[in-house]
């Protein structure tokens, strides 16, 4: 284990005045987040390799989908423009 | 005795010039070595006699050599040892004066809050006069069909433990961890528990109900762990559920 993941250094959160809620969410969102839950629900059970294929092109079109829409949503929703119509 | 600790732990040429090539490895007897040239201001070796020399700047150099040694050595995987809660207390024994530099412990500090994130300084700060890392810690594994909640001195030592009485799938629920952990949390506090560390294991259904109940029957959280163990493609495991 390096220096960074030692245990109480990685994955921990300090709680202020017992206060456990807001500590709780802010860990949980970050292993939510990285999708770190996702993993370990994964590797409970072997997932064979057509399995994995799929997962893994599904998710990289999954990837793609969202970041064109989500350009081509930016791109309608433009509004700073000093000139909003250069035509 | 210096001429062995010297052969155990580098090699020394003096050169006329008064140029002094050590070789060193980090450990005696290791293969791995590195070299090091030092240019002594110490009056020169005419007569060439080594012994005297050596007396003369040899303990410097084992220092500068073990020191540079160790900093060359020194990767991700080496861990100040007082940043290891285990080995304080045996360090503190065999603390040597030539250590110092290493081991410059500041006064511990009573421990603030300006992040929710520990540091490494975090870990020798004090809260209600313990130091963080040797606060108790309580471990929750939180399966799906049970959580197992125990109360551990920070070296592993049990102290103390839950037991309450839901049987079978209803083990599995998060009223039952809740249950558990003010069991737990009783026998604790009797026993003089109130600051804990909290690590929390798995992804049942009594994670979050786990480490309410401590908090609600009279457990300072000083933190929350997330410990769960991810394997980085470790053995194979069990096959898929067919439903």
């Amino acid at each position: 284990m390096s220096q960074n993941h030692l245990r109480f250094l990685a994955r921990t959160v300090l709680v202020r005045n017992n206060d456990i809620e807001p500590a709780y969410r802010v860990l949980d969102r970050i292993l939510r987040s990285e999708k770190f839950f996702n993993d370990v629900r994964r590797k409970e059970r072997y997932e064979k390799p057509f399995q994995q294929r799929r997962r893994v092109s599904y998710e990289r079109c999954k990837r793609i989908y969202n970041s064109e829409m989500q350009r081509k949503i930016e791109f309608v929703m433009r509004k700073n423009r000093t000139d909003p119509f250069p035509r | 005795m210096m001429k062995s600790a010297l052969r155990s732990l580098c090699r020394l040429h003096v050169s006329q010039t008064g140029v002094c090539h050590l070789k060193a490895a980090p450990v005696p007897g290791e293969q791995h070595e590195m070299c090091f040239t030092v240019l002594l201001l110490a009056p020169q070796p005419v007569d060439n006699p080594l012994m005297e020399t050596l007396q003369a700047v040899g303990p410097p150099l084992i220092w500068f050599a073990q020191r540079a040694c160790r900093l060359h050595v020194a990767g991700c995987l080496h861990v100040l040892e007082k940043d290891l809660p285990i080995r304080v207390s045996a360090d503190k024994e065999r603390a040597k004066p030539d250590d110092t530099l290493l081991d410059s412990q500041s006064p511990l500090q009573e421990l603030k809050l300006e992040s929710i994130f520990p540091t490494l300084e975090t870990h020798g700060m004090l809260i209600n006069g313990v130091r963080y890392d040797e606060l108790p810690i309580i471990h929750i594994k939180a399966s799906h069909n049970n959580t197992i909640i125990t109360a551990t001195d920070h070296k592993g030592t049990l102290t103390a433990e839950g037991t309450v009485g839901f049987r079978n799938a209803r083990k599995g629920t998060n009223i039952a961890a809740q249950a558990a952990a003010i069991a737990l949390a009783e026998k604790a506090v009797k026993q003089g528990l109130n600051l804990a560390r909290i690590c929390v294991k798995g992804i049942g259904p009594g994670r979050l109900p786990a480490v309410k109940g401590l908090q609600m029957s009279g457990i300072t959280v000083v933190s929350i762990t997330d410990t769960t163990p991810l394997p980085h493609n470790g053995h194979r495991p069990k096959k898929q559920r067919r439903l």
